[in-house]
Protein backbone atom coordinates (compact mmCIF):
# COMPACT_ATOMS: atom_id res chain seq x y z
CA UNK A 1 0.00 0.00 0.00
CA UNK A 2 2.98 2.54 1.09
CA UNK A 3 4.94 1.48 -2.32
CA UNK A 4 1.87 1.76 -4.13
CA UNK A 5 1.38 5.36 -2.82
CA UNK A 6 5.15 6.24 -3.51
CA UNK A 7 4.87 5.09 -6.99
CA UNK A 8 1.80 7.19 -7.41
CA UNK A 9 3.65 10.77 -6.29
CA UNK A 10 6.07 10.15 -8.22
CA UNK A 11 3.58 10.85 -11.26
CA UNK A 12 2.66 14.31 -9.80
CA UNK A 13 4.64 17.19 -10.51
CA UNK A 14 4.63 20.02 -7.75
CA UNK A 15 2.78 23.37 -8.55
CA UNK A 16 4.90 26.32 -9.86
CA UNK A 17 7.89 24.91 -8.23
CA UNK A 18 10.61 27.50 -7.04
CA UNK A 19 13.37 28.18 -9.17
CA UNK A 20 17.27 28.06 -8.44
CA UNK A 21 18.92 31.24 -9.44
CA UNK A 22 20.48 29.20 -12.25
CA UNK A 23 16.85 28.23 -14.02
CA UNK A 24 15.07 31.46 -13.31
CA UNK A 25 16.33 32.93 -16.35
CA UNK A 26 15.52 30.20 -18.79
CA UNK A 27 12.47 29.34 -16.84
CA UNK A 28 11.15 32.74 -17.42
CA UNK A 29 12.01 33.39 -21.17
CA UNK A 30 10.43 30.03 -21.76
CA UNK A 31 7.35 31.06 -19.74
CA UNK A 32 7.17 34.07 -21.82
CA UNK A 33 7.45 32.51 -25.01
CA UNK A 34 4.79 29.90 -24.05
CA UNK A 35 2.16 32.48 -22.58
CA UNK A 36 2.79 34.74 -26.23
CA UNK A 37 -0.85 34.52 -26.82
CA UNK A 38 -1.37 36.18 -23.54
CA UNK A 39 1.19 38.63 -24.06
CA UNK A 40 -0.33 39.65 -27.70
CA UNK A 41 -4.06 39.81 -25.83
CA UNK A 42 -2.82 42.33 -23.08
CA UNK A 43 -0.91 44.46 -25.60
CA UNK A 44 -3.73 44.51 -27.59
CA UNK A 45 -6.27 45.04 -25.04
CA UNK A 46 -3.79 47.71 -23.64
CA UNK A 47 -3.95 49.83 -27.18
CA UNK A 48 -7.50 49.62 -27.97
CA UNK A 49 -8.44 50.38 -24.32
CA UNK A 50 -5.85 53.74 -24.69
CA UNK A 51 -7.59 55.21 -27.29
CA UNK A 52 -11.27 54.21 -26.47
CA UNK A 53 -13.89 56.73 -26.10
CA UNK A 54 -11.39 59.29 -27.95
CA UNK A 55 -12.67 61.06 -31.28
CA UNK A 56 -8.92 61.17 -33.45
CA UNK A 57 -8.06 57.48 -31.68
CA UNK A 58 -5.10 56.49 -32.76
CA UNK A 59 -3.90 60.07 -34.58
CA UNK A 60 -3.11 60.75 -30.90
CA UNK A 61 0.31 58.02 -31.04
CA UNK A 62 1.41 61.20 -33.36
CA UNK A 63 -0.38 64.26 -32.49
CA UNK A 64 1.21 63.96 -28.32
CA UNK A 65 4.78 64.13 -29.67
CA UNK A 66 4.27 66.77 -32.43
CA UNK A 67 2.68 68.82 -29.70
CA UNK A 68 5.31 68.01 -27.21
CA UNK A 69 7.69 68.57 -29.44
CA UNK A 70 6.54 72.20 -30.83
CA UNK A 71 6.60 73.16 -27.02
CA UNK A 72 10.38 72.18 -26.33
CA UNK A 73 11.08 73.70 -30.05
CA UNK A 74 9.70 76.87 -29.01
CA UNK A 75 11.58 76.71 -25.27
CA UNK A 76 14.93 76.07 -27.63
CA UNK A 77 14.37 78.73 -29.93
CA UNK A 78 14.03 81.24 -27.04
CA UNK A 79 16.78 80.26 -25.11
CA UNK A 80 19.58 79.62 -27.47
CA UNK A 81 18.73 82.20 -30.19
CA UNK A 82 18.32 80.30 -32.97
CA UNK A 83 18.41 77.36 -34.05
CA UNK A 84 20.10 74.42 -37.40
CA UNK A 85 16.93 73.55 -39.62
CA UNK A 86 17.13 69.96 -38.26
CA UNK A 87 16.69 70.52 -35.00
CA UNK A 88 12.84 69.96 -34.79
CA UNK A 89 13.31 66.23 -36.49
CA UNK A 90 16.18 65.50 -33.82
CA UNK A 91 14.21 66.76 -30.88
CA UNK A 92 10.79 64.74 -32.23
CA UNK A 93 12.73 61.66 -32.47
CA UNK A 94 14.45 62.44 -29.48
CA UNK A 95 11.14 62.68 -27.50
CA UNK A 96 9.41 59.76 -29.28
CA UNK A 97 12.10 57.43 -27.62
CA UNK A 98 12.25 59.00 -24.53
CA UNK A 99 8.57 58.70 -24.22
CA UNK A 100 9.44 55.38 -24.56
CA UNK A 101 11.74 54.51 -22.13
CA UNK A 102 9.42 56.86 -19.55
CA UNK A 103 6.57 55.27 -19.90
CA UNK A 104 7.23 51.73 -20.54
CA UNK A 105 9.73 51.99 -17.09
CA UNK A 106 7.13 53.26 -15.42
CA UNK A 107 4.34 50.53 -16.51
CA UNK A 108 6.87 48.12 -15.84
CA UNK A 109 8.01 48.69 -12.46
CA UNK A 110 4.25 49.31 -11.37
CA UNK A 111 3.39 45.87 -13.28
CA UNK A 112 2.56 44.08 -9.98
CA UNK A 113 1.09 46.81 -7.89
CA UNK A 114 -1.25 47.17 -10.70
CA UNK A 115 -2.25 43.81 -11.41
CA UNK A 116 -2.46 42.68 -7.55
CA UNK A 117 -6.34 41.99 -8.06
CA UNK A 118 -5.68 39.71 -10.88
CA UNK A 119 -2.59 37.88 -9.11
CA UNK A 120 -4.88 36.94 -6.25
CA UNK A 121 -7.10 35.60 -8.78
CA UNK A 122 -5.48 33.22 -11.06
CA UNK A 123 -1.93 32.14 -11.76
CA UNK A 124 0.00 32.50 -14.79
CA UNK A 125 3.78 33.52 -15.33
CA UNK A 126 3.49 37.24 -13.87
CA UNK A 127 6.67 38.12 -15.74
CA UNK A 128 3.77 38.70 -18.51
CA UNK A 129 2.45 42.13 -16.96
CA UNK A 130 5.51 43.95 -17.78
CA UNK A 131 6.52 42.59 -21.07
CA UNK A 132 3.03 43.14 -22.36
CA UNK A 133 3.22 46.33 -21.22
CA UNK A 134 6.52 47.34 -23.17
CA UNK A 135 5.16 45.47 -26.33
CA UNK A 136 1.85 47.92 -26.29
CA UNK A 137 4.19 50.77 -25.30
CA UNK A 138 6.69 49.25 -28.73
CA UNK A 139 3.91 49.60 -30.81
CA UNK A 140 2.83 53.05 -30.01
CA UNK A 141 6.03 53.98 -30.69
CA UNK A 142 6.83 52.52 -33.79
CA UNK A 143 3.33 54.46 -34.72
CA UNK A 144 4.40 57.82 -33.57
CA UNK A 145 7.96 57.08 -35.14
CA UNK A 146 5.77 57.84 -38.35
CA UNK A 147 5.55 61.68 -37.50
CA UNK A 148 9.18 61.50 -38.94
CA UNK A 149 8.34 61.07 -42.48
CA UNK A 150 6.92 64.95 -43.60
CA UNK A 151 10.11 66.13 -41.79
CA UNK A 152 12.26 63.71 -44.02
CA UNK A 153 10.20 64.88 -46.92
CA UNK A 154 10.56 68.70 -46.57
CA UNK A 155 14.30 68.62 -45.02
CA UNK A 156 14.80 66.17 -48.17
CA UNK A 157 16.81 64.25 -46.20
CA UNK A 158 16.74 60.15 -48.22
CA UNK A 159 17.14 57.39 -45.44
CA UNK A 160 20.08 55.17 -45.85
CA UNK A 161 21.05 51.47 -44.48
CA UNK A 162 21.41 53.31 -41.37
CA UNK A 163 17.42 52.75 -40.67
CA UNK A 164 19.07 49.61 -39.21
CA UNK A 165 19.86 51.16 -35.89
CA UNK A 166 16.41 51.77 -34.91
CA UNK A 167 15.77 48.03 -34.24
CA UNK A 168 18.85 48.44 -32.37
CA UNK A 169 18.28 51.27 -30.66
CA UNK A 170 14.56 49.69 -29.24
CA UNK A 171 16.01 47.20 -28.32
CA UNK A 172 18.81 48.63 -26.20
CA UNK A 173 15.67 50.34 -24.21
CA UNK A 174 13.27 47.59 -24.17
CA UNK A 175 15.72 45.53 -22.45
CA UNK A 176 16.63 48.13 -20.06
CA UNK A 177 12.95 49.23 -19.29
CA UNK A 178 12.55 45.52 -18.76
CA UNK A 179 15.70 44.38 -16.64
CA UNK A 180 14.87 47.65 -15.03
CA UNK A 181 11.57 47.50 -14.12
CA UNK A 182 11.59 43.42 -12.97
CA UNK A 183 14.86 44.36 -10.52
CA UNK A 184 12.36 46.74 -9.24
CA UNK A 185 9.27 45.62 -9.04
CA UNK A 186 9.38 43.51 -6.40
CA UNK A 187 10.58 46.04 -3.76
CA UNK A 188 8.00 48.69 -5.48
CA UNK A 189 5.31 46.09 -3.47
CA UNK A 190 7.28 46.51 -0.35
CA UNK A 191 7.61 50.03 -0.63
CA UNK A 192 5.90 52.76 -3.11
CA UNK A 193 8.50 54.76 -2.91
CA UNK A 194 10.50 53.48 -5.49
CA UNK A 195 7.91 54.31 -8.40
CA UNK A 196 7.99 57.79 -7.09
CA UNK A 197 11.69 57.61 -7.25
CA UNK A 198 11.47 56.13 -10.70
CA UNK A 199 9.15 58.74 -11.95
CA UNK A 200 11.19 61.58 -10.52
CA UNK A 201 14.47 59.69 -12.50
CA UNK A 202 12.42 59.49 -15.93
CA UNK A 203 11.33 63.23 -15.07
CA UNK A 204 14.95 64.73 -14.89
CA UNK A 205 16.59 61.99 -16.85
CA UNK A 206 14.77 63.93 -19.64
CA UNK A 207 16.94 66.97 -19.18
CA UNK A 208 20.33 65.40 -18.37
CA UNK A 209 19.92 62.61 -21.47
CA UNK A 210 20.33 64.62 -25.24
CA UNK A 211 16.67 64.16 -25.60
CA UNK A 212 16.19 68.47 -26.15
CA UNK A 213 20.10 68.64 -26.99
CA UNK A 214 22.24 66.23 -28.93
CA UNK A 215 26.06 64.79 -27.85
CA UNK A 216 27.03 66.98 -31.07
CA UNK A 217 26.64 70.18 -29.17
CA UNK A 218 28.56 69.08 -26.37
CA UNK A 219 31.78 67.89 -28.54
CA UNK A 220 31.37 72.00 -30.18
CA UNK A 221 31.49 73.84 -26.89
CA UNK A 222 34.45 74.51 -25.74
CA UNK A 223 34.94 72.93 -21.74
CA UNK A 224 32.82 70.33 -22.07
CA UNK A 225 34.65 67.18 -23.54
CA UNK A 226 36.16 66.35 -20.43
CA UNK A 227 32.85 65.31 -18.81
CA UNK A 228 31.72 63.60 -22.06
CA UNK A 229 33.00 60.38 -20.29
CA UNK A 230 30.46 60.53 -17.57
CA UNK A 231 27.47 61.57 -20.21
CA UNK A 232 28.03 58.55 -22.18
CA UNK A 233 27.84 56.53 -19.17
CA UNK A 234 24.11 57.45 -18.78
CA UNK A 235 22.98 53.88 -20.88
CA UNK A 236 20.20 55.92 -22.45
CA UNK A 237 22.44 58.31 -24.69
CA UNK A 238 23.17 55.67 -27.36
CA UNK A 239 19.44 54.64 -28.01
CA UNK A 240 18.81 58.18 -28.62
CA UNK A 241 21.99 59.11 -30.91
CA UNK A 242 21.15 55.57 -32.84
CA UNK A 243 18.26 56.60 -33.29
CA UNK A 244 18.90 60.63 -34.32
CA UNK A 245 21.62 58.92 -36.94
CA UNK A 246 19.31 56.07 -38.10
CA UNK A 247 16.83 58.72 -39.80
CA UNK A 248 19.31 61.84 -40.40
CA UNK A 249 22.06 59.29 -41.64
CA UNK A 250 25.01 61.23 -40.18
CA UNK A 251 27.76 59.63 -38.57
CA UNK A 252 26.95 58.52 -34.93
CA UNK A 253 28.68 60.95 -32.57
CA UNK A 254 29.81 58.59 -30.27
CA UNK A 255 32.85 56.39 -29.19
CA UNK A 256 32.53 52.84 -29.74
CA UNK A 257 33.38 52.11 -26.12
CA UNK A 258 29.58 54.00 -25.50
CA UNK A 259 27.88 52.16 -27.41
CA UNK A 260 28.81 49.01 -26.33
CA UNK A 261 28.70 50.32 -22.87
CA UNK A 262 24.80 51.00 -23.07
CA UNK A 263 24.29 47.37 -24.86
CA UNK A 264 25.84 45.42 -22.22
CA UNK A 265 24.19 46.90 -19.66
CA UNK A 266 20.84 46.39 -21.08
CA UNK A 267 21.63 42.70 -21.73
CA UNK A 268 23.13 42.20 -18.29
CA UNK A 269 20.17 44.21 -16.47
CA UNK A 270 17.94 42.20 -18.73
CA UNK A 271 19.37 38.68 -17.26
CA UNK A 272 19.70 40.31 -13.85
CA UNK A 273 16.61 41.38 -13.57
CA UNK A 274 14.18 38.33 -14.47
CA UNK A 275 16.68 36.33 -12.30
CA UNK A 276 15.71 38.46 -9.48
CA UNK A 277 11.68 39.07 -10.40
CA UNK A 278 11.49 34.88 -10.65
CA UNK A 279 13.26 34.37 -7.49
CA UNK A 280 11.02 36.86 -5.45
CA UNK A 281 7.89 37.03 -7.27
CA UNK A 282 6.24 34.64 -4.76
CA UNK A 283 7.58 36.12 -1.59
CA UNK A 284 5.87 39.33 -2.34
CA UNK A 285 2.47 37.90 -3.72
CA UNK A 286 1.34 37.72 0.07
CA UNK A 287 2.20 40.82 0.17
CA UNK A 288 -0.30 42.32 -2.35
CA UNK B 1 -0.86 6.06 -13.91
CA UNK B 2 -1.39 7.48 -10.68
CA UNK B 3 -5.17 7.85 -9.05
CA UNK B 4 -3.87 10.69 -6.96
CA UNK B 5 -4.92 14.09 -8.84
CA UNK B 6 -4.03 16.73 -5.67
CA UNK B 7 -1.59 15.63 -3.00
CA UNK B 8 -1.12 18.42 -0.39
CA UNK B 9 1.52 17.59 2.19
CA UNK B 10 2.35 19.30 5.51
CA UNK B 11 1.65 22.92 4.13
CA UNK B 12 1.76 25.92 5.95
CA UNK B 13 1.12 29.20 4.86
CA UNK B 14 1.59 32.63 7.07
CA UNK B 15 1.27 35.99 6.07
CA UNK B 16 3.57 38.44 7.48
CA UNK B 17 1.87 41.40 9.12
CA UNK B 18 4.63 43.94 9.66
CA UNK B 19 5.68 45.93 6.91
CA UNK B 20 9.18 46.31 6.18
CA UNK B 21 10.10 50.05 6.38
CA UNK B 22 12.34 52.54 7.99
CA UNK B 23 12.31 50.30 11.45
CA UNK B 24 13.11 47.05 10.43
CA UNK B 25 16.01 47.97 8.12
CA UNK B 26 17.70 50.08 11.03
CA UNK B 27 17.22 47.13 13.57
CA UNK B 28 18.57 44.69 10.81
CA UNK B 29 21.68 46.51 10.57
CA UNK B 30 22.18 47.82 14.33
CA UNK B 31 20.40 44.10 16.15
CA UNK B 32 17.82 46.46 17.96
CA UNK B 33 14.40 45.18 18.23
CA UNK B 34 11.53 48.10 17.69
CA UNK B 35 8.37 47.25 19.40
CA UNK B 36 6.05 47.28 16.06
CA UNK B 37 8.19 44.88 14.83
CA UNK B 38 7.18 42.64 17.12
CA UNK B 39 3.59 41.33 14.91
CA UNK B 40 3.33 37.76 14.36
CA UNK B 41 2.59 36.52 11.19
CA UNK B 42 -0.72 35.36 10.53
CA UNK B 43 -0.82 31.76 10.21
CA UNK B 44 -3.32 31.17 7.47
CA UNK B 45 -2.38 26.97 7.01
CA UNK B 46 -1.27 25.17 9.29
CA UNK B 47 -0.25 21.42 8.66
CA UNK B 48 -2.64 20.75 5.85
CA UNK B 49 -2.38 16.82 4.48
CA UNK B 50 -5.15 16.48 1.94
CA UNK B 51 -5.32 13.53 -1.08
CA UNK B 52 -7.83 13.88 -3.34
CA UNK B 53 -8.48 11.34 -6.37
CA UNK B 54 -9.53 11.25 -10.05
CA UNK B 55 -12.70 11.57 -10.28
CA UNK B 56 -13.87 13.32 -7.23
CA UNK B 57 -15.56 16.12 -5.89
CA UNK B 58 -14.65 17.77 -2.97
CA UNK B 59 -16.28 20.44 -1.20
CA UNK B 60 -14.64 23.02 0.98
CA UNK B 61 -17.11 24.48 3.97
CA UNK B 62 -15.95 26.60 6.78
CA UNK B 63 -16.93 29.57 8.24
CA UNK B 64 -15.69 32.59 6.85
CA UNK B 65 -11.89 33.55 7.32
CA UNK B 66 -10.98 29.79 7.57
CA UNK B 67 -8.61 29.67 5.07
CA UNK B 68 -10.68 28.12 2.08
CA UNK B 69 -9.94 30.19 -0.97
CA UNK B 70 -6.07 30.78 0.89
CA UNK B 71 -6.49 26.60 0.37
CA UNK B 72 -7.56 26.74 -3.41
CA UNK B 73 -4.62 29.78 -4.05
CA UNK B 74 -1.85 27.41 -3.08
CA UNK B 75 -3.64 24.20 -4.78
CA UNK B 76 -3.53 26.27 -7.86
CA UNK B 77 -0.08 28.28 -7.66
CA UNK B 78 -0.87 31.66 -6.83
CA UNK B 79 0.72 31.22 -3.34
CA UNK B 80 3.83 28.97 -3.18
CA UNK B 81 3.88 27.22 0.96
CA UNK B 82 6.07 28.37 3.80
CA UNK B 83 7.10 24.58 4.12
CA UNK B 84 5.38 21.36 2.65
CA UNK B 85 4.65 21.16 -1.03
CA UNK B 86 1.77 21.01 -3.35
CA UNK B 87 1.43 18.32 -6.25
CA UNK B 88 -0.75 17.72 -9.16
CA UNK B 89 -1.29 15.30 -11.76
CA UNK B 90 -1.68 17.84 -14.44
CA UNK B 91 -3.15 21.30 -15.40
CA UNK B 92 -5.03 23.07 -12.72
CA UNK B 93 -7.58 25.95 -12.79
CA UNK B 94 -8.78 28.12 -10.75
CA UNK B 95 -12.34 29.87 -11.01
CA UNK B 96 -12.81 32.61 -8.62
CA UNK B 97 -14.95 35.89 -8.48
CA UNK B 98 -15.44 36.26 -12.29
CA UNK B 99 -15.04 39.65 -12.31
CA UNK B 100 -11.35 39.28 -12.15
CA UNK B 101 -9.12 38.23 -15.18
CA UNK B 102 -12.53 39.57 -17.10
CA UNK B 103 -12.76 43.17 -18.92
CA UNK B 104 -15.64 45.30 -18.32
CA UNK B 105 -15.13 47.03 -21.67
CA UNK B 106 -14.31 44.60 -23.87
CA UNK B 107 -17.38 42.29 -25.51
CA UNK B 108 -18.33 38.90 -24.03
CA UNK B 109 -16.52 37.35 -26.77
CA UNK B 110 -13.49 39.25 -26.63
CA UNK B 111 -13.26 38.09 -22.85
CA UNK B 112 -13.53 34.62 -23.85
CA UNK B 113 -10.61 34.68 -25.90
CA UNK B 114 -8.52 36.64 -23.35
CA UNK B 115 -10.00 34.27 -20.28
CA UNK B 116 -9.01 31.32 -22.69
CA UNK B 117 -5.21 32.69 -23.34
CA UNK B 118 -5.10 32.99 -19.58
CA UNK B 119 -5.40 29.68 -19.41
CA UNK B 120 -2.84 29.38 -21.72
CA UNK B 121 -5.20 28.50 -25.11
CA UNK B 122 -4.78 29.90 -28.69
CA UNK B 123 -7.44 32.00 -30.23
CA UNK B 124 -7.60 29.60 -33.18
CA UNK B 125 -8.61 26.87 -30.01
CA UNK B 126 -11.33 29.09 -28.50
CA UNK B 127 -12.75 29.55 -31.87
CA UNK B 128 -13.49 26.15 -31.66
CA UNK B 129 -15.02 26.20 -28.19
CA UNK B 130 -16.78 29.68 -28.76
CA UNK B 131 -19.82 27.95 -30.06
CA UNK B 132 -20.01 25.39 -26.90
CA UNK B 133 -19.07 28.06 -24.31
CA UNK B 134 -22.28 30.41 -25.86
CA UNK B 135 -24.41 27.81 -25.69
CA UNK B 136 -23.91 26.37 -22.46
CA UNK B 137 -24.11 30.02 -20.88
CA UNK B 138 -26.74 31.15 -22.78
CA UNK B 139 -26.11 34.31 -23.52
CA UNK B 140 -26.16 34.48 -27.42
CA UNK B 141 -28.14 37.62 -27.38
CA UNK B 142 -25.36 39.13 -25.38
CA UNK B 143 -22.07 37.84 -25.72
CA UNK B 144 -21.22 40.76 -28.26
CA UNK B 145 -21.98 43.48 -25.60
CA UNK B 146 -19.77 44.60 -23.36
CA UNK B 147 -19.27 42.53 -19.96
CA UNK B 148 -19.86 45.62 -17.78
CA UNK B 149 -23.64 45.47 -19.23
CA UNK B 150 -23.40 41.86 -18.17
CA UNK B 151 -25.57 41.07 -14.36
CA UNK B 152 -23.22 39.13 -11.92
CA UNK B 153 -24.67 35.82 -12.57
CA UNK B 154 -24.71 36.09 -16.60
CA UNK B 155 -20.76 36.92 -15.74
CA UNK B 156 -20.93 33.83 -13.67
CA UNK B 157 -22.53 31.86 -16.55
CA UNK B 158 -20.10 32.58 -18.40
CA UNK B 159 -16.89 31.80 -16.61
CA UNK B 160 -17.79 28.68 -15.67
CA UNK B 161 -18.66 27.84 -19.10
CA UNK B 162 -15.25 29.00 -20.04
CA UNK B 163 -13.29 27.49 -17.60
CA UNK B 164 -15.08 23.86 -17.97
CA UNK B 165 -14.88 24.15 -21.76
CA UNK B 166 -11.07 24.04 -21.57
CA UNK B 167 -11.08 20.98 -20.16
CA UNK B 168 -8.74 21.12 -16.91
CA UNK B 169 -7.16 18.05 -14.96
CA UNK B 170 -8.48 19.82 -12.23
CA UNK B 171 -10.98 22.38 -11.66
CA UNK B 172 -11.09 25.12 -8.37
CA UNK B 173 -14.45 26.52 -7.98
CA UNK B 174 -14.65 29.83 -5.61
CA UNK B 175 -17.72 30.65 -4.37
CA UNK B 176 -19.37 30.98 -7.67
CA UNK B 177 -21.95 29.23 -8.56
CA UNK B 178 -23.97 30.74 -5.64
CA UNK B 179 -25.33 33.93 -7.46
CA UNK B 180 -26.27 31.59 -10.88
CA UNK B 181 -30.06 31.09 -11.29
CA UNK B 182 -31.95 27.19 -10.61
CA UNK B 183 -31.59 26.16 -14.27
CA UNK B 184 -28.41 27.42 -14.38
CA UNK B 185 -27.35 25.56 -10.89
CA UNK B 186 -28.85 22.45 -12.60
CA UNK B 187 -26.56 22.87 -15.55
CA UNK B 188 -23.70 23.32 -13.49
CA UNK B 189 -24.52 20.09 -11.81
CA UNK B 190 -24.68 18.24 -14.60
CA UNK B 191 -21.23 19.57 -16.17
CA UNK B 192 -19.39 18.75 -13.11
CA UNK B 193 -20.56 15.26 -13.38
CA UNK B 194 -19.39 15.45 -17.04
CA UNK B 195 -16.20 16.61 -15.89
CA UNK B 196 -15.46 14.34 -13.60
CA UNK B 197 -16.56 11.60 -15.33
CA UNK B 198 -14.11 12.11 -17.67
CA UNK B 199 -11.56 11.61 -14.78
CA UNK B 200 -11.38 15.54 -13.88
CA UNK B 201 -11.53 16.42 -10.50
CA UNK B 202 -13.18 19.36 -9.55
CA UNK B 203 -12.69 21.16 -5.67
CA UNK B 204 -15.62 23.79 -5.08
CA UNK B 205 -15.66 26.09 -2.27
CA UNK B 206 -19.20 27.27 -0.86
CA UNK B 207 -21.43 28.29 1.86
CA UNK B 208 -24.47 26.77 0.13
CA UNK B 209 -24.25 23.77 2.09
CA UNK B 210 -27.60 22.01 -0.12
CA UNK B 211 -25.24 22.36 -3.27
CA UNK B 212 -22.29 20.97 -1.79
CA UNK B 213 -24.31 18.40 0.02
CA UNK B 214 -25.50 17.21 -3.72
CA UNK B 215 -22.72 17.67 -5.53
CA UNK B 216 -19.82 16.40 -3.68
CA UNK B 217 -18.72 12.88 -2.78
CA UNK B 218 -16.62 14.16 -0.30
CA UNK B 219 -16.39 17.45 2.00
CA UNK B 220 -13.82 18.84 4.33
CA UNK B 221 -14.39 21.18 6.91
CA UNK B 222 -12.21 23.74 7.62
CA UNK B 223 -11.56 26.08 10.48
CA UNK B 224 -9.14 28.98 11.63
CA UNK B 225 -6.18 27.57 9.29
CA UNK B 226 -7.11 23.42 9.88
CA UNK B 227 -8.79 20.72 8.50
CA UNK B 228 -11.15 19.64 11.21
CA UNK B 229 -12.75 16.61 9.24
CA UNK B 230 -13.65 14.95 6.31
CA UNK B 231 -15.94 12.60 5.30
CA UNK B 232 -19.24 12.02 3.47
CA UNK B 233 -20.90 15.02 3.02
CA UNK B 234 -24.37 14.51 5.53
CA UNK B 235 -21.45 14.02 8.36
CA UNK B 236 -19.22 16.63 7.41
CA UNK B 237 -22.12 19.23 7.01
CA UNK B 238 -23.35 17.80 10.54
CA UNK B 239 -20.04 18.44 12.37
CA UNK B 240 -19.81 21.69 10.80
CA UNK B 241 -23.37 22.49 11.66
CA UNK B 242 -22.50 21.81 15.59
CA UNK B 243 -19.13 23.55 15.37
CA UNK B 244 -20.95 26.30 14.18
CA UNK B 245 -23.79 25.83 17.37
CA UNK B 246 -20.60 25.85 19.71
CA UNK B 247 -19.75 29.08 18.72
CA UNK B 248 -15.96 27.70 17.90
Amino acid sequence: MKEDFALQRNHLSVVNPPCSIFNAFPKGISNLWGHRNLIRSFAARDISQRYRNSIIGYFWTILEPLLLSLVYYTLFIIIAGGAEERLPLWIIIGVVTWQYFSKSLNESVNCLTTNKNMIKQIYFPREVFAVSKVISQLVVTTMSLFVAIPFLLYLEITPTWQLIFIPISLLIVTLQVLGVGWLLAVPNVHHRDISHLIRFITRAGFFISPVMWQIRMLLEKDGAAKYLDYVYLNPMVAPLELMRSAFDGTEIPLPNWAIAWSLGFAVAVFYIGLTVFKKSEFKVVKRL
Amino acid sequence: MSDISLLIEDVNLSFPRNRIGLKSILGWLTGFKFKSQNIEPFHALKNINLTISKGEVIGIIGRNGASKSTLLRVMSGIFQPDSGMALSSGSVSLLSNVRIGFNGNLSGRENVYLYGSILGHSRRSMSEMMQGIIDFSELSDFIDQPLRTYSSGMQARLGLSIASAVKPEILLIDEVLAVGDISFKERSRHRIKEMVDGASTVVIVSHSLNYIKEVCNRVIVMNQGEIEFQGPPEESIQFYLDLNSRGK
